[in-house]
């Protein structure tokens, strides 16, 4: 075989090019690509109109038996502001606003990233990093204000040795540190994880399929797992989109009330 | 999965932090590797202590004044 003939061979051979998914790309044509605006932009752009929506047309017709938007709004601000309460106490209802924005921006990104042809944001570790990064900001912020400089006490639990101090506090201060690089990176590689199963399990069914009509046939179990596994992905999407929240909520009662 | 991952992420940020700490202390002072191998252990005890925080109930931690 010549080299002419084994590239040939080569590019016919079915690839999995499983991250090919997650590249950016210009959206919406020559203006998006000259102001640098991606797919990820459009997508951002998507879930926060159709959230701003969904409260709107939901909250507008404020009847007392309640339609299917309606009993949606109600039931996405109820649900989060019992979580928000329960987490971080009777102060929580100051923070519902934050708590619940960042919830329905995760999760309609993981939601609407399972759609055929869409694009996952939280995918990114910069979108769940810059995330992360707010929240921890937000939360030393409120610490600082509620507190003042007796935040810096929460570095330093009382009663222990202050011959521990020097060990004790930078081990306490990595720790706080550490919270929003957990935050993101989970996120971020629970999306990357599932849409990487959905190209490798989804290339399996082409290359069976067309490798002939004997082996074809057990194209169907590859297949068949893709739909099982769409299921499994959309409780991922839910799932992890509440523990951010909940994290987030558990910062915050940190914050307030200082252990 | 769920609990098994919340563990590795966890002991893996810590550590991660704690070596860009050491790292970037080391960049700006000139004193490689010392602060470096300090702050990785550093890091590593911070896992530790996040993964306790993650397993031990909130009751039953030791809570003054409160």
């Amino acid at each position: 075989m010549s080299g002419r003939e084994l590239s040939l061979a080569a590019e016919a051979a079915p690839k999995i090019d499983a991250l090919g998914q997650f590249e950016l790309h210009g959206a919406l044509g020559a203006i998006g690509r000259s102001v640098n605006f991606t797919n990820s932009n459009l997508m951002m752009i998507l879930a926060s109109a159709l959230l701003l929506a969904t409260m709107y047309y939901g909250a507008k017709p404020q009847a007392i038996i309640p339609g299917r938007l309606q009993a949606l709004a109600e039931m996405a601000y109820s649900g989060i502001m019992d979580m928000a309460v329960g987490a971080i106490g009777p102060e929580g209802k100051k923070y519902f606003p934050f708590v619940f924005t960042l919830f329905f921006f995760v999760f309609l990104g993981n939601v609407l990233g399972l759609l055929p042809y869409s694009f996952t944001y939280t995918s990114h570790i910069a979108v769940t990093g810059g995330l992360a990064v707010m929240v921890i900001v937000i939360v030393t912020l409120v610490a600082l204000r509620i507190h003042g400089l007796k935040f810096f006490g929460y570095f330093f639990p009382e009663g222990a040795p202050k011959l521990l101090a020097p060990l004790i506090i930078p081990v306490e201060v990595i720790s706080y540190l550490s919270r929003p690089v957990s935050l993101s990176i989970r996120l971020f590689a629970n999306m990357v994880a599932g849409h990487v199963m959905f190209e490798v399990f989804g290339s399996f069914i082409l290359i069976l399929a067309g490798a002939g009509v004997v082996t074809g046939a057990f194209g169907i179990l590859p297949l068949a797992l893709t739909v099982i596994l769409q299921g499994f992905e959309l409780l991922v999407a839910a799932l992890q989109a509440y523990v951010f929240a909940v994290l987030t909520c558990i910062y915050l009662h940190d914050a307030v009330h200082l252990h | 999965m769920g609990i098994g991952a919340r563990v590795g992420v966890e002991l893996v940020s810590a550590l991660a932090v704690g070596l860009a700490i050491g790292w970037g202390l080391d960049w700006l002072l000139g004193t490689r590797p010392w602060l470096l191998a300090l702050f990785v252990l550093l890091g590593g005890a911070a896992g530790v202590a996040n993964v306790w925080r993650l397993m031990m109930p909130r009751k039953t931690r030791p809570t003054p004044g409160s």
